[in-house]
């Protein structure tokens, strides 16, 4: 049996009603922001719980473009986590701030506990990552903002559906940068991402940010950028969110069925701390395995595309040379990321790959 | 589309464009991600077929409306030198009473634009930056003369004649 990690053939199999969608547009020749980006951003924002949603170019833009309009540049300083994709550091940098970054905790999230000793007077903002669909404790690094007078901005691209107490993403930082690319759990045929914000005077800004700065077609209020989300996309978005409920919900599922599985091998493979409060979407399904390297050979051999999110922490990669972190600075990251996989988990899973799944893990530990 | 002759430079782009990862693992440099979408690309790879047309039509429409309006008072047309090339994105007009003819040619149907009716200096933003008029007398000058003709490749010559037959009518 074949468990693949990827799920597009199967969720894009029946392609024509997205097609058709948008044959109407290409002959309706809207193809820059236009109707179908608005709608999108309507039930996007209704979507995520939040007043303001604003289509951009990237997840990576989407953390971009609201640092840059809240003024973080050169000579700033800006705190994330080193266990999270190289796009928020990447957005970081881009903004021309010094990346800071600080250990996670055992949910692979910023630990709250180790970002005081990271502040410096250059300091200006927490980034929070929502790695892997989880979600870091919020009130807790909002605290230590408020004590310190920083923003908080809230990279989200792997949360789309996530909640924290019943709260929605960005209710803590300025703004919130969700992702649309192919692999997340609202997906489009390319990248794209969304900017969240309660602040009516920032989504105004973004909104023109992203297209040129423009207040009219002769005239620009700001010097901006061109990142809007394809209208093409949104053509795609807005078909797909009649399948968000059902992506986030068989995801949830899919993660209780293993979560539940590893307990007879609890000495084997452990999913991280589940905390009280947070829904996490599982974008990623992680857990911690004894022998990962050996495991996800085992598992791949056998068919299941398992992988490693990631096998190296920010502070070690080669682009982080410029920031100077040691071998040993970050142990929980470091340790994690040798033990850490990922489980195929997506929403197209049958209950029969689940369980083979299951089987094997079961099988490699010799327990079943 | 980037494009260069500079090998170096485009190994850097074609890294800088996606996360600055050469490989799944590893990031050599902290980055953005501003790939060109696969969708649109798939059907550039078609359009692509069809760009020599349309540069054909466009400079087709460019020589129709030189011809037709030579000598044509009020006007300075578009000219190319020997060694140019001009793929004629827009045909832009300098022209005397400009709004007039504008609203005269869209009393016919006839659909221009301005590009653009604002140099940047005199927008707000660019006040702010410390510009104030009369600083670049030329762009300002030609910012109230300028005019957009339609040139695109799916115009008829039959349509650029009657284009240039009212802006003749107009001057006359």
């Amino acid at each position: 049996m074949k468990v693949p990690f990827s799920y597009l053939d199967r969720q894009f199999k029946d392609v024509d009603a997205y097609l058709k969608d948008v044959r109407e547009l290409v002959l309706s020749g809207d193809f820059t922001l236009g109707k179908p980006l608005t709608e999108f951003e309507g039930k996007f924002a209704k979507k995520v719980g939040m007043p303001h949603a604003i289509g951009v170019g990237t997840g990576t833009d989407a953390l971009i473009m609201p640092m840059k309009l809240c003024d973080i540049g050169p000579g700033d300083e800006v705190i994330t986590t080193t266990m999270t994709f190289y796009a928020t550091v990447g957005a970081i940098v881009a903004t021309g701030a010094r990346p800071v970054l600080v250990d996670s905790e055992d949910g692979f999230m910023i630990d709250p506990s180790k970002i005081e000793e990271a502040i410096t007077p250059k300091t200006k903002a927490i980034v929070t990552v929502t790695f892997s669909g989880n979600i870091p404790d919020m009130e807790a690094v909002a605290k230590i903002a408020k004590k310190h007078n920083l923003m908080i901005f809230e990279d989200t691209c792997q949360s789309i559906g996530g909640l924290l107490d019943g709260k929605p993403m960005g209710s803590w930082g300025r703004a919130a940068g969700y992702s649309l690319h192919p692999l997340k759990n609202l997906n489009v045929w390319a990248d794209g991402g969304v900017v969240v914000t309660r602040e009516d005077e920032l989504a105004r800004k973004l909104r023109l940010y992203r297209n040129h700065g423009l207040i009219s077609r002769d005239e620009i209020e700001i010097f901006g950028i061109n990142c809007r989300l394809d209208t093409i996309q949104a053509v795609i978005g807005n078909r797909l969110f009649g399948e968000v409920d059902f992506i986030t919900n068989r995801r949830i599922e899919v993660a209780g069925r293993y979560d539940q599985a590893w307990k007879e091998i609890a000495d084997c493979v452990a999913p991280p701390v589940r905390r009280p409060g947070v829904r996490h979407v599982y974008h990623l399904y992680m857990v911690r395995a004894k022998k990962r390297d050996e495991l996800l050979r085992f598992l791949n051999e056998n068919g299941i595309e398992a992988k490693i999110h990631y096998p190296r922490p920010m502070h070690l990669q080669p682009a982080a040379k410029v920031l100077d972190y040691p071998l040993g600075r970050f142990p929980k990251a470091e340790q994690d990321c040798r033990e850490i996989i990922t489980l195929p988990a997506h929403q197209h899973l049958t209950d029969e790959e689940i369980e083979f799944t299951i089987r094997t893990v079961k099988k490699f530990y010799g327990k079943n | 589309m980037l494009i260069t002759n500079d090998l170096a430079l485009a190994d850097r782009v074609r890294l800088l464009r996606n996360h600055g990862h050469p490989n799944r693992d590893d990031c050599v440099e902290f980055s953005i991600v501003s790939r060109l979408d696969s969708v649109q690309a798939a059907m550039l790879r078609v359009k692509l077929r069809y760009l020599p047309e349309v540069t054909r039509r466009r400079r087709e429409n460019a020589d129709c409306y030189r011809e037709a309006l030579a000598g044509c008072p009020g006007i300075r047309l578009p000219q190319e030198r020997a060694e140019e090339f001009s793929v004629y994105h827009t045909f832009i007009i300098d022209c005397e009473r400009r709004d007039e003819l504008r609203s005269h040619l869209d009393k016919k149907g006839i659909g221009t634009v301005i590009h653009y009716p604002i140099p940047i200096h005199l927008m707000q933003v660019g006040r702010k930056l410390g510009f104030k008029p009369g600083m670049f007398p030329v762009a300002e000058r030609l910012a109230g003369r300028i005019l957009s003709l339609p040139i695109y490749p799916q115009i008829t010559k039959d349509q650029v004649l009657t284009i240039s037959k009212e802006i003749l009518a107009f001057y006359s």
